[in-house]
């Protein structure tokens, strides 16, 4: 009942992150016609470019979903006034893990959800590419792209249970900004820079999982999520 | 003695330094209709939150069925037989009457099914209006089915009464009445309405500043306190000390007013003892308990 209490809560702002991760695939190509095939030697601009959007698919959907669950209700953060159906949950007869995991758990899914259109996505923007993309390096993108998001999921989740809802929800697309800048213009090792594997290291010209990367990314999400729930757990209500 | 479903001892809470709760002790027998009283801020909603977990303690020790309600496994327990009514009654506003019914009938195993169709018939809910479209008088007969209809053992209102209009009210004090007394449920409820509480209670805590004041059988309060009017002749008595009982004294002009709540007989003949008293006496009523002992304190 928790998942369909929880899906309630983010129907509405899920379709909103749909709608904002298909933005790109429906203007881009008016704009972007002509851009190189993946052999040709503007290869690092068009890696570039699908890094960027990588990003905005894998950053930026999360916030719009966290966004939709705390326009909606609170459950990690209490506060007086129209959230404070709070009370209501936490006098029901599960743990907060149970309530956590629900929350975290129903975020990351509909991220998959909402990332499907990563993959495709490419193919609308960037036609030539088709060629040389196998149903299998769309596979192994939309599953890099999901590490990499569910690591700002988890930047959002941490943020929830200390900040108001319009806060966290700026402060997780801001944190997604500092984090890309931070990775892109320092020289950090290759597997800490999670960022590149949606961009120039993704499976679509690597052909091949960015196992470090995504471990790297994953991990850390794990870390922010332990974090949140230890607030959780202590929090009073 | 009856089981005690609710236990607390020395429980002690503060909010940024500030005492919410200062040792509270309470004891709430199985089975009995509880009233827990107190001002605004005394520390009532603090108590009821320690109780179902959603607080912990300072210092002390509360019990719910003899579990602690501050550990985790413990707390899920307890919930489970617990019905909650909090004092905003705040529910999900994207759900209708219909998807919270069914959504809390999933955790509890013991749903009432015959109380819900009942409820949802006496209180005339709309089971397709979503929740913010309720008026606030039927949005607390809704919390008031959810809690009721959980099975509980253990019901905990806080304000239950609050936005319902005067037949809905007494619709409602019946119901518990009945389910206490047909279900052998024990209902905790704390109300500013003191005439709900007096009709209904069989026992009663008065809580102020964080402390029980006065604390037990409403009966034997209202056997044992006896309110006390003495009018004095021309000039009161210098450095008259009542004796023991005299709690709650209060003296305007030649007048004294006394809520004895113990050993009446002994302040009686004492007042009468003056040459040109005149002595009343007056059986008490909640609300005078209520105000003497919070007036003092």
């Amino acid at each position: 009942m928790l998942w369909y209490k929880g899906w309630l809560e983010t129907r509405f702002k899920a379709l909103f992150a749909f709608m904002y991760a298909v933005f790109p695939v429906v203007f881009l190509p008016l704009t972007e016609r002509n851009l190189a095939p993946a052999s040709h030697p503007a290869m690092p601009a068009l890696q570039h470019t699908i890094g960027f959007l990588g990003f905005y698919w894998a950053a930026f959907g999360p916030p719009m979903m966290l966004a939709g669950s705390g326009i909606k209700t609170q459950t990690l953060r209490s506060q007086r006034g129209v959230h404070s159906s709070m009370l209501y949950t936490l006098s029901l007869p599960v743990s907060r893990l149970r309530l956590f995991l629900t929350r975290a758990g129903l975020g990351f899914g509909e991220l998959a959800a909402v990332l499907l259109i990563a993959p495709l996505g490419i193919l609308v923007i960037f036609p030539t590419m088709r060629p040389n993309v196998t149903p299998r390096d769309l596979f192994e993108y939309w599953i890099a792209a999901l590490a990499c998001g569910i690591f700002f999921c988890s930047v959002g989740v941490l943020f929830s249970t200390f900040l108001d809802d319009l806060t966290q929800n700026w402060s997780s697309m801001a944190a997604s900004i500092f984090f890309w800048w931070a990775l892109t213009n320092s020289h950090v090792p290759a597997p800490l820079d999670i960022f590149n594997v949606i961009g120039a290291n993704a499976p679509l010209f690597t052909h091949s999982l960015p196992w470090a990367q995504m471990g790297v990314a994953i991990a850390a999400a794990a870390i922010l999520c332990t974090a949140a729930f230890t607030i959780v757990r202590a929090r009073e209500y | 003695m009856n089981e005690l479903v609710i236990e607390t001892h020395e429980l002690r809470k503060s909010f940024k330094g500030q005492p919410a709760l200062a040792g509270l002790n309470l004891q709430v027998p199985a089975g009995s209709i509880f009233g827990f009283l107190g001002r605004n801020g005394a520390g009532k909603t603090t108590t009821i939150k320690t109780l179902i977990g959603l607080l912990r303690p300072d210092s002390g020790d509360a019990r719910v069925f003899g579990l602690m309600p501050g550990d985790s496994s413990a707390g899920i327990l307890i919930r489970r037989r617990i019905g909650y009514v909090a004092e905003d009654k705040e529910l999900y506003p994207y759900m209708t009457v219909a998807q919270i019914i069914r959504f809390t009938r999933g955790f509890f195993p013991r749903w009432r099914d015959d109380l819900e169709q009942r409820y949802l018939k006496m209180f005339e809910l709309p089971l397709n209006r979503k929740i913010p479209d309720l008026s606030k008088g039927t949005r607390s007969k809704l919390v008031l089915l959810l809690a009721i209809c959980r099975g509980a053992d253990l019901l905990i209102l806080d304000e239950p009464s609050d936005g319902l209009d005067p037949v809905s009210v007494r619709d409602m004090l019946r119901e518990l009445v009945a389910l206490a007394g047909s279900e052998a449920i024990t209902i905790f409820f704390s109300s500013h309405q003191l005439e709900e509480v007096e009709q209904i209670a069989d026992s009663v805590c008065i809580i102020d500043r964080g402390a029980a004041v006065v604390a037990g059988s409403l009966d034997d309060m209202k056997t044992q306190y006896q309110r006390l009017r003495v009018v004095f002749g021309e000039q009161l008595p210098a450095g008259i000390r009542w004796g023991e009982g005299a709690d709650y004294v209060r003296q305007e002009g030649r007048t004294v007013e006394i809520l004895a709540t113990h050993n009446v007989e002994d302040i009686l003949n004492q007042a009468r003892s003056v040459p040109g008293a005149s002595v009343e006496r007056f059986p008490v009523t909640l609300k005078d308990i209520f105000l003497e002992t919070v007036r003092s304190n």
